[in-house]
């Protein structure tokens, strides 16, 4: 199956770099999985997404748990928090992309978004030491979704 | 309707915070502001006491539409203080790099912040339903614009590849080639978008103002060149504040700037009024079968200038990467500055207008340091056009003036948080 393993977020800023951190440190895989370190676009997401089986996305998210909790989420969970997105555009993320993919019907048959909850987000590079520690799960579970179910 | 209060607290479907507050009493206009609520920025600051190198990667930061536009005229600045020329394939890149900026921006706001008003609807998601093959359009389009930024300058928010004397990065041919093929692709997409803006009814209201631009010999010019006036007069960019003249408001926290008269406009609309015999013949065309001949003074038809721009940077991109491709791409090295100590301004047509970058540097380090932003230089153009607009309309509903000052100012693609400053407070 043609996937993408799609990291999202700014190294820049603290744990926000954590989706490209797993990426990093994700072993040698099959040629039909493309990894792209997406950083922080807008809604030209929509896009990068398309033509894809699968796409798992990794990212920081808030989640109100303790830092480097991490969750498998639908893009239903992350979407429409401005369902008309009246706000502002020049800032759109993941969840106007998704909005955006969902109107047009281009979004790929299966979108997985793993959710890592960030310790800080703030101006500053490098992981907080609870959000690096969770690195090795995080890779395992990539692994465990990509590995073919019975 | 006599007695009208407008309060848009924000302003949506424009980069950053303002506020339009109206207040018309009796039908005698009272209050009429465009309000700049946004954070002060204090980038001007953060550039004292840092290498000359850094400026232009500091200063990207100053925008993520603009990145490409405040890297160019951070460079032309410390290149012009330090003695540096250019080689003419940077010259080329760097033209070739700004299109894809403007092209992005361009295509951003004509489609996903502009259309939406004019078709009806919200927003972009209500017409990704009822128009997905637009939608789709749009974003193929910006695509493009951002794979030419990225394979010019590493990516396009925020340029990496970009340093003073010239680049650090050089395409292939092959990458030139590919984007030349994709680039004459999109001239269906660029035809489509001309056919779209010919189909919208813009508000008709006319007030002309002073437009001002750079302006450079043969070229629609985008970087460098001399500033000039609709009014007349050229000023050289060394001279901008003869123009800019900036002044604190009491209630934006970025500053007005005023020149022959009250206000004057910059961006696609003064460099369409001002440059348009520089235009690319297909540009030309398009601008005709808009029904665009210079002077255009309805400030809504900004987005239709922008569309014609998107024709011409299309077509000048093409052009640029036939001499690229014809002279071949030599991996140069950076020219060297003359000197570590100098006084330069750079200035660049980004896609909302005229940006100057202004640098004085010591021993390398950058001493002194003014960023005049476009979106600061409109303000008050806004709020002009906005105190003559709504005499005009008072009869119509409130909901119908609301909407015609919120689209006013949409047009003008403002960039809010580009454009405040750190506002200086004295005491007394």
């Amino acid at each position: 199956m043609n996937t993408l393993i799609l990291a999202l977020g700014n190294p820049l800023r603290g744990d926000d770099g954590i989706g490209a951190a797993v990426l990093e440190a994700l072993p040698n895989l099959p040629p039909d999985v493309t990894l792209l370190d997406g950083g922080t676009p807008g809604l030209d997401l929509v896009l990068r997404l398309q033509r894809h089986d699968r796409v798992i996305i990794l990212d920081a998210a808030d989640m109100g748990e303790s830092p480097g909790v991490w969750r498998c989420l639908t893009p239903e969970s992350v979407r429409g928090l401005d369902p008309q997105l009246r706000g502002n555009l020049h800032a759109a993320g993941l969840a106007e992309a998704l909005t955006l993919g969902e109107a047009l019907g281009i979004l790929p048959p299966e979108i997985l978004i793993l959710g890592i909850q960030p310790a800080a987000i703030d101006w500053s590079p490098g992981l907080s030491p609870a959000v690096a520690r969770v690195i090795p799960e995080v890779c395992e579970a990539v692994l465990r979704l990509l590995r073919p179910t019975g | 309707m006599t007695t009208l209060k407008v309060d848009v607290h924000h302003v949506t479907r424009v980069e950053g915070h303002g506020n339009i507050v109206v207040d018309v009493q009796n039908g005698v206009l009272k209050q009429c502001d465009l309000q700049i609520v946004e954070t002060p920025r204090f980038f001007e600051a953060m550039l004292r006491g840092r290498p000359y190198l850094d400026a232009s990667h500091l200063t990207s930061r100053i925008c993520g539409i603009c990145a490409v536009g405040h890297a160019t005229a951070s460079l032309r600045a410390t290149e012009q203080a330090l003695g540096v020329t250019p080689s003419p394939q940077t010259t080329l890149l760097r033209k070739l790099n700004f299109h894809g900026e403007i092209l992005d921006s361009h295509i951003l706001h004509i489609y996903m912040l502009v259309a939406p008003d004019y078709l009806g609807v919200g927003s972009v998601i209500p017409l990704a339903q009822s128009a997905p093959d637009v939608v789709l359009r749009a974003l193929r389009m910006k695509q493009l614009a951002g794979d030419l930024c990225a394979a010019i300058c590493g990516r396009h928010t925020h340029p990496i590849s970009m340093t003073v004397g010239g680049f650090t990065h050089f395409p292939s041919l092959e990458t030139l080639r590919e984007l030349r093929a994709r680039l004459v692709a999109s001239r269906a997409d660029c035809d489509a978008t001309i056919e779209l803006l010919a189909g919208l009814e813009f508000p008709r209201f006319e007030r002309d103002t002073e437009y001002v631009a750079l302006h450079k010999g043969e070229e629609y010019c985008f970087i460098d060149g001399v500033i000039d006036s609709s009014d007349g007069g050229r000023w050289d960019l060394e001279d901008y504040r003869l123009v800019t003249n900036e002044t604190i408001v009491p209630h934006s926290s970025a500053k007005h700037t005023r020149h022959q008269r009250d206000s004057y406009m910059v961006g696609a609309l003064a460099r369409f009024n001002i440059n348009h015999d520089k235009l690319h013949p297909r540009a030309r065309a398009a601008a005709e079968a808009l029904g665009l001949a210079p002077k255009v003074i309805n400030p809504y038809l900004i987005a239709a200038a922008q569309a014609v721009e998107v024709v011409h940077c299309t077509e000048d991109a093409i052009q640029l990467i036939d001499q690229l491709l014809e002279m071949g791409i030599r991996h140069e090295e950076p020219a060297a500055p003359t000197r570590l100590t100098g006084e330069g301004v750079g200035a660049a047509e980004v896609p909302r207008g005229t940006l100057f970058h202004h640098y004085q540097i010591e021993d390398g380090a950058i001493v002194g340091a003014n960023c005049i932003i476009p979106t600061g230089q409109n303000l008050a153009n806004i709020e002009l056009d906005m105190r003559a607009l709504v005499p005009t309309i008072l009869d119509r509903s409130q909901e119908d003036i609301t909407l015609a000052l919120e689209m006013l100012v949409r047009a003008y693609d403002p960039c809010i948080s580009c454009s405040t400053h750190m506002l200086n407070v004295r005491f007394v």
